[in-house]
């Protein structure tokens, strides 16, 4: 076991990429394809140029493309290598600045990553160092609009066994960070929350949840108390507010516009 | 009188309590949280709880809504004089049953408005009379509905100390307010109120904190270790108005000082006068002192997570916080003896006291200058206000170049800082009628002759009470 105190992060033991290879690995898009190639680009020792989301994939003439199917087991036994090695902080931040979803995030993880396999738990103080910054900024972000929605996200009870039903247009794909917080708020109580810019959402009977890509057909109708509770929340939301106070400049910046949309207090 | 008028009326009357946190308790399926409320799983219950509080919406003013903020009713037999409820006032008076607050609760929680509720109310008859049908609130809420949500509650001054009790063993978070800063403003403006019932009402609560966990819970708890008796989990908090008494900041900020040393409050919330009411006895506002509100946040900010005391910042010869800069930046330039200090040496509690670094940025350059020396552009990146830190600190041994050592060009220098130029007075009026714009100079820097505006930061921020 090397002192890892001595190990210079500048010089990786470990490399994910490398700037001269001639191919890339093309995967599903999934974290787990991602790891997976990770994973098989250290084993096997032969780093591609880059790892790439197979759909938005462009060929071109220097490289030459390797499909990797994600496998659970690698990427499970990867994950919990890199947990050991680097700590579970650093693992989440890596999942956060992956649903980002930011493109040519890979690269910017595979660099992440190197380090931290290199300079083990101390990533978490390397904050000087730009590929370390430059994911603790991507989750940072991710956090931020992922804590904005556990509180900006309305239900509204649908005639259809009580179902509850939000829908949500976030800039990153925070859905399965979502579920274990609304399954603990409301145990028992199914509900679905639809992301609208990925056309996904989650499905809970109120214990489990799953993420499902269909798109739901027909528009849902609401309980016929529905609109009543709607309205007594707008009658809230009206008289909380302080005139003598106003600062809509104050209340845009915390909550920004783009989520208006779907939160009916907005809508007057 | 239907469901939606009581609401309005109602929220209207509760909107001057400043406090909407949801924080301070974690509470989840695990059993593993610490906070009251009753348990489930069968399905029909509903709750959790969130150490880090939760916003669920932003008023036009600003602020977070995170409860169900309401009073229970307006009625009211006290007649306090900077209150919009007192009995004297000719407003439109309501009242919810407790069944009414706990199905509005519930289905607003379950419809994700809110974390929680937030109940106080106007005294009904008599203290005692109104703290019992909150309990009774709470109870239906705790045990009927088995909400396992957020409860803050408001103690009535003058209950019995039972029933502060009783209250404390249902909900999550109480608070009794101060009112006003002292007792003679008290005396004059609430007769029906006084310090020592207040503060009693405090001790009772610092009380049932200290000894919780003594005796078996009297709510169901979810897991199947019972954690003991639970009271108030997220503790205290209390709220004075500012600005329609004549107290200065310095009595102000030494009393907050001593409410959080003697009963370990977890918040002190400062509350703009608001002129609801004109009355002999009060100062004449005619706008709410917001900036004043938020310098007093700051300096309390600067208590409670910063090391500084009360006699640091404010002292006989300077004995209200400057309003045109933030108190640590004023307390850096009396002090000025002891910068530039260097990033990369000196300890913790060092840095927190230097401009433009706050607590998250003093925690990662302590981590990440273990790392390797940290240099200006490092310091930018952990989330440093260089404008402000600039003139405070060194970086292996090197000042930024040009910063400025003369201190008079340095309080200039950050004034200018606040953004001087392009305020419109009436957006921000804060009770200078008599000032007018005109060109700043870099060498005017006292107060009476310096055109001193708010800066963009602070304009937007001085309107919350809920930073």
């Amino acid at each position: 076991m090397p002192d890892r105190r001595n190990v210079n992060p500048d010089i990786p033991a470990f490399r994910i990429l490398d700037e001269n290879s001639s191919f890339i690995y093309l995967y599903d898009g999934s974290f787990e394809g991602l790891l997976t190639c990770a994973a098989r680009s250290l084993k096997f020792k032969s780093p591609p140029w880059d790892i790439l989301p197979g759909n938005t994939w462009q060929p071109d003439f220097f490289h030459s493309p390797v499909q990797v199917a994600p496998s659970a087991e690698t990427a499970g036994r990867f994950s919990a290598w890199l947990q050991r090695r680097m700590g579970m902080d650093a693992l989440v931040k890596t999942y956060y600045a992956f649903i980002s979803g930011r493109p040519g995030v890979e690269r910017m993880l595979c660099e992440y990553l190197e380090t931290g396999i290199s300079a083990g738990r101390r990533i978490d103080d390397m904050l000087s160092r730009e590929e370390v910054h430059r994911i603790e900024m991507l989750a940072m972000n991710v956090t931020r609009e992922y804590h904005k929605h556990l509180g900006f996200i309305r239900f509204a009870m649908l005639k259809n066994r009580d179902l509850l039903y939000a829908r949500i247009k976030p800039a990153n794909h925070i859905l399965p960070l979502l579920a274990p917080h609304f399954i603990d708020r409301l145990p028992g109580q199914p509900w679905i929350i639809y992301d609208e810019g990925r056309m996904l959402s989650i499905l809970s009977d109120g214990y489990r949840w799953f993420l499902n890509d269909q798109i739901p057909d027909g528009i849902p109708i609401l309980k016929d108390d529905e609109k009543t509770w709607q309205e007594l929340w707008k009658a809230f939301y009206r008289n909380i507010g302080i005139a003598e106070r106003e600062n809509q400049k104050l209340m845009q910046s915390l909550m920004p516009k783009r989520y208006w949309k779907n939160m009916i207090e907005l809508q007057m | 009188m239907n469901i939606q008028q009581k609401l309005s009326i109602l929220a209207d009357s509760a909107k001057y309590d400043a406090a909407c946190t949801s924080s301070g308790v974690t509470r989840n399926r695990n059993g593993s949280g610490t906070g009251n409320g009753a348990g489930s799983g069968t399905g029909n219950g509903a709750g959790s709880t969130l150490a880090s509080g939760i916003c669920h919406s932003f008023s036009s003013d600003g602020r977070c809504i995170s409860l169900l903020k309401i009073l229970m009713t307006n009625i009211c037999c006290f007649d306090c004089k900077y209150c919009v409820n007192r009995s004297s006032n000719d407003v439109e008076r309501a009242f919810f049953t407790p069944m009414e607050i706990a199905e509005l609760t519930m289905n607003f929680y379950r419809r994700n408005y809110i974390e929680g509720l937030f109940l106080s109310s106007a005294v009904l008859k008599n203290p005692d009379y109104t703290m019992e049908l909150m309990v009774e609130t709470i109870r239906m809420l705790r045990f009927d509905y088995r909400f396992a949500g957020y409860i803050h509650a408001k103690s009535i001054p003058g209950a019995d100390p039972g029933l502060v009790r009783q209250l404390g063993e249902l909900t999550d978070r109480m608070s009794a307010n101060i009112e006003l800063p002292s007792k003679e403003s008290l005396a004059k403006l609430a007769p029906q109120k006084n310090y020592p019932s207040i503060l009693s009402s405090m001790a009772v609560i610092q009380n049932g904190i200290q000894n919780r966990g003594q005796l078996p819970s009297p709510v169901p708890v979810r897991s199947n270790v019972s954690s003991g008796r639970s009271f108030v989990p997220a503790g205290q908090s209390t709220q004075m108005v500012i600005g329609a008494t004549p107290e200065n900041d310095r009595h102000i900020m030494t009393l907050a000082e001593d409410l959080y040393r003697s009963f370990h409050l977890k918040r002190i919330f400062y509350s703009a006068y608001i002129p609801v009411t004109s009355h002999p006895d009060l100062l004449p506002v005619t706008v709410p002192p917001l900036l004043r509100e938020h310098r007093l946040y700051q300096a309390d900010w600067l208590l409670r997570f910063y090391g500084f005391t009360a006699r640091e910042l404010l002292d006989d010869s300077h004995p209200d916080l400057d309003i045109r800069m933030d108190p640590k930046c004023d307390w850096a330039l009396r002090h000025l003896d002891r910068f530039p200090v260097e990033i990369n040496t000196v300890p913790y509690e060092v840095l927190l006291r230097i401009p433009g670094i706050g607590v998250r940025s003093a925690q990662k350059i302590v981590r990440s200058r273990r790392e390797g020396l940290l240099d200006f552009e490092h310091l930018r990146k952990l989330g440093v206000v260089m404008k402000r830190a600039v003139f405070f600190i060194t970086c292996k041994g090197r000042k930024s170049p040009g910063t400025v050592e003369n201190a008079e060009l340095l309080r200039s220098c950050l004034l200018k800082e606040s953004d001087t130029r392009l305020v419109s007075l009436s957006t921000f009026g804060h009770s200078q009628g008599e000032m007018k714009p005109r060109q700043l100079s870099m060498f005017e820097s006292s107060p009476e002759n310096t055109i001193w505006l708010p800066g963009r930061e602070d304009r937007q921020k001085c309107l919350t009470g809920e930073m």
